[in-house]
């Protein structure tokens, strides 16, 4: 040490006690736990399927780079994705803007008609809608009454129809996405903009849009994830339209028991990371911070546009979401499959059966409650500290990150369920398996919706000025009073958003669930899916009709509190 | 030590009588206990009376069950026993191809139950691996509001165009069993499958979806596993099943012990009792067709003798069957 000079001893010290300090900060403990989560939930799993996929001497790459119908799919799937996330984004926005910036008439019951599709599973909608405007659904028919005429008027079975599905399926995430981001954007500089001679629609295009453009990202994303790893509508739908996709194609391999399929499907899985991959690339550009908004301006008032704009709205909902609903509904009250909507063809006996014959139905409920709350819970908060790494820290190696919360959402949720399987069947310490136990459910839905909180969390700190925190810094704030007075409050919107995704996809979850339950372990979307399964489509009808009720009751109960506190 | 006799045959009996067999003669002793694991992809009301009837008989065994779809169950298996650590005792589940194809990869644990005596040999493994449980038969179901019944597979191919529906091979372990069975009937063959490409037969996901299509009118005829058709007919749905005169395809949902189970006394006990008078009646109540001799199907089934079994070498479907999807989906352009 003797050795040293005065001015390297010093630096030195200095840089112990940077270092020391720096490990002291609050945050450093998180920044471990939360990545150190993520390496069991996403990036062995991951790592495990990748592995599958490059073994065998690279045979299954080669399957994949060589096979024409593998190609198929891929264009198919990015064709179906990138239209409906397109469509879904830009309804999302026009029903966003509409229901919380202007005073449009029937908004709150807008808005949870639009979200509804959340919480009823692909499988169950992509059902009702053949029951509602398949060949012999009730609106052809209602229509074929009308004009007169025999045949189809048009075809579900058409990629038109895939994507028209998946954009409603996919639409509510954008849609609470792109509030969370409306809901706290600053009107100071629409209003400057407006004082400068700005008509609305050029406001809208060069100042707000710009301003949302985190949110829009993230929106984005989630919805052409969201199309993209789904399953169940492109199944019920493509398979009679020989319309070949990549997650339907991925069903095929894993069920070729006679060779390599899990192989094959694991080289599938790579395919479904390159979206996810654009996303990350996107959504890294530098974005501008801006100031937070003030309390919440008044709404635009639309006057008689209100009324005209509110009509078409409602009518768009009763064709595309209230009408498939009723169609649900409807099987969920009929005798027998295929009968004639009469009265004395009705019946409550299946929703008596689900609700109190159906033994295990009130265990599941419970599960699945406990699960989703966990998931919700669990993922916001993991996606408030991943949120603030991924924007503050600027670490390159960080932005991996993102890329590895982002792909299990990408990916159909059986194949990400096997590789949870190769990941957990051996206990990771002796005496302690996860296998089979709610814990592993748990860690699934972990895996598969944290990006669902992340990108509207990123989203939202992105678009927080660092001004905010440095500034409650020199006050003397410590980082937990910083986050609680200051930062919390500008997060809520997302916050809500994050947990509110999460709570209501996992609540409805199958596909995970139809290869992780047992009977210790059953959850509400595994009970559908045996009854869809099974052949009892009636009871499934039901269970989520059930689904569909409790949710525009909370969402009723929710308008009333409100009205009584008197928010709007 | 007083009386060391009596000591000495229990433990002789311990030791000797398993190997010898006695065990499952003489259950006083012998009861099997503790947790039995089983994967199958019965619908799960139905998984639980079967296992409440087991228990009635066992009360000392605890079932744990993994339920879901066919291809589900054996995904999972497969990837666990892969990894070298199956965590099923039993499986009850598809047919027996699969089965065939387990047994080849030394998955199974041969136990020849004294309960198959009652069985055709024809449903069952003549090595023990495994044995048939029911009979699901594929047949055709038609919308009565809507067609005219046909009486052959022949006929089906002749329906109008666009009115057939049946699952896809490639999505369907039923639909995969049905295509190798009837591309190596006579009379039949890859022709037919021709005939109903040229006809626009549409393919949908699985059975289920054939009963809703055929039910609601969408198709007038499908081609779809019996026990769903009837079902739907008993609830008052406007279909009709016809068992074809050829012949019918059937699926018989085997059981088989996996290698390695950790309760090896429950899995056989499992095997004997879905195999036994009062198993058989169990699986007849829930509305499934059994297999064994003396035990009256359920109301709209046909009785057994007069059932006309289409089938082919389980071994040779097993190992021809992704060559028979891969020509499947080229000939429909899947």
């Amino acid at each position: 040490m003797g050795s040293l000079g005065r001015r390297q001893r010093r630096g030195l010290t200095f840089l112990g006690e940077g270092l020391s300090k720096g490990l002291r900060h609050p945050i450093i403990p998180w920044l471990v736990a939360v990545p150190g989560l993520l390496v069991l939930t996403h990036a062995y799993p991951l790592w495990r399927l990748l592995q599958r996929a490059l073994s065998g001497e690279g045979e299954n790459i080669r399957w994949l780079l060589e096979t024409p119908r593998v190609h198929l799919a891929l264009v198919h799937s990015l064709w179906v994705s990138a239209v409906s996330a397109t469509l879904a984004l830009v309804g999302g926005l026009v029903l966003a803007v509409l229901t919380t910036q202007t005073d449009l008439p029937g908004r709150s019951i807008l808005r949870v008609l639009f979200l509804s599709p959340l919480v009823v599973p692909p499988q169950v909608l992509a059902l009702a809608w053949i029951q509602w405007a398949g060949p012999v659904g009730y609106l052809q028919q209602g229509l074929r009454w009308i004009l007169g005429g025999q045949g189809s008027l048009w075809s579900l079975y058409t990629p038109g129809g895939i994507i028209l599905l998946l954009a409603l399926f996919v639409l509510p995430i954008a849609y609470l996405t792109l509030v969370a981001g409306l809901s706290r954007l600053s009107k100071q500089a629409q209003e400057a903009a407006q004082l400068d001679g700005a008509n609305l629609l050029q406001v809208w295009l060069f100042i707000t849009l710009p301003l949302l453009r985190p949110s829009v990202a993230a929106a984005a994303a989630l919805a052409f994830l969201g199309a993209w790893g789904n399953f169940g509508i492109p199944a019920l739908l493509g398979i009679p339209g020989r319309y070949l996709t990549l997650p339907t194609l991925l069903y095929q391999e894993v069920i070729n028991f006679g060779g390599d399929g899990f192989g094959r499907s694991a080289a599938l899985a790579l395919l479904f990371g390159l979206p996810a991959l654009f996303f990350l690339a996107w959504s890294q550009q530098p974005q501008a911070g801006l100031d937070p908004g003030e309390a919440p301006p008044d709404p635009y008032r639309l006057g008689w546009l209100g009324w005209l704009l509110s009509g078409i709205l409602f009518a768009a909902a009763l064709l595309v979401i209230l009408g498939p609903l009723l169609a649900m509904a409807a099987t969920a009250l009929l005798r027998a499959y295929g009968l004639p909507l009469v009265w004395s063809n009705l019946t409550l006996e299946h929703f008596r059966l689900v609700l109190f014959e159906l033994e295990r139905a009130r265990r599941a409920t419970l599960h699945s409650l406990g699960l989703a709350g966990g998931a919700a819970l669990l993922c916001s908060g993991m996606a408030t500290i991943l949120g603030y790494a991924l924007t503050r820290l600027k670490a390159r190696l960080l932005a991996l990150l993102s890329f590895i919360v982002d792909l299990p959402y990408a990916l159909p949720g059986l194949i990400f369920a096997l590789s949870l399987i190769l990941v957990w069947l051996p206990p990771p310490l002796p005496g302690l398996s996860l296998y089979g136990t709610l814990w592993l459910i748990l860690m699934a839905y972990l895996g598969r919706f944290l990006a669902l909180a992340l990108q509207p969390m990123q989203a939202a700190w992105r678009s927080l000025d660092t001004s905010l925190e440095e500034a409650a810094s020199i006050d003397g704030a410590s980082l937990l009073q910083t986050f609680r007075y200051i930062l919390l409050p500008l997060l809520a919107p997302a916050l809500t958003a994050a947990v509110l995704l999460v709570f209501l996809q996992s609540f409805a979850e199958l596909t995970l669930s139809a290869l992780l339950v047992t009977s210790r372990s059953e959850t509400f979307g595994w009970l559908i899916f045996g009854l869809q399964q099974g052949g009892y489509t009636h009871q499934a009808a039901a269970l989520s009709t059930l689904l569909v009720l409790v949710l525009f009751g909370l969402a009723a109960g929710i308008q009333a509190l409100r009205r009584q506190v008197g928010q709007p | 030590m007083k009386r060391p006799l009596p000591l000495l045959a229990v433990l002789w009996s311990l030791v000797f009588a398993q190997p010898l067999g006695w065990g499952s003669l003489n259950p006083a002793w012998a009861k099997p206990s503790g947790t039995l694991r089983l994967y199958t992809s019965q619908p799960d009301a139905d998984a639980q009376k079967t296992v409440a009837a087991f228990r009635e008989v066992y009360p000392e065994v605890s079932v744990e069950i993994f339920r879901s779809g066919t291809e589900e169950v054996i995904s999972r298996f497969l990837l666990e026993a892969e990894k070298g650590s199956p965590q099923a005792d039993v499986l009850l589940v598809a047919d027996a191809p699969t089965f065939e194809l387990l047994k080849s990869r030394n998955l199974l644990e041969p136990y020849c139950s004294p309960e198959a005596k009652a069985i055709a040999a024809t449903y069952y493994d003549p090595d023990c691996h495994y044995f048939g449980t029911k009979i699901l038969a594929t047949v055709i179901v038609y919308n009565t509001a809507k067609a005219q019944p046909v009486d052959s597979w022949a006929a089906l191919a002749q329906v109008p165009e666009g009115q057939l529906v049946m699952p896809s091979p490639t999505y369907s372990g039923a639909a995969a069993y049905n295509l190798g069975v009837i591309t190596r009937t006579p009379g039949l063959g890859w022709e037919w499958y021709e005939a109903l490409k040229k006809n626009k037969t549409v393919l949908v996901q699985g059975n289920g979806a054939v009963a809703r299509n055929v039910a609601s009118g969408e198709q007038s005829y499908g081609m779809v596993v019996d026990f769903l058709a009837i079902r739907s007919r008993n609830e008052g749905s406007p279909v009709e099943v016809v068992y074809p005169k050829e012949g019918v395809p059937v699926i018989t949902e085997p059981v088989g012990i996996v290698k390695g189970t950790s309760n090896l006394e429950a899995a056989q006990a499992f095997v004997d009792f879905l195999l036994s008078q009062k198993g058989q009646e169990v699986a007849a109540e829930m509305g499934y067709m059994p297999l064994r001799q003396g035990v009256t199907p359920p109301k709209g089934f046909p009785a057994l003798s007069e059932l006309k079994i289409l089938s082919a070498p389980a071994a040779e479907l097993a190992q021809s069957r992704e060559a028979d999807k891969a020509r499947f989906a080229k000939l429909f352009e899947e």
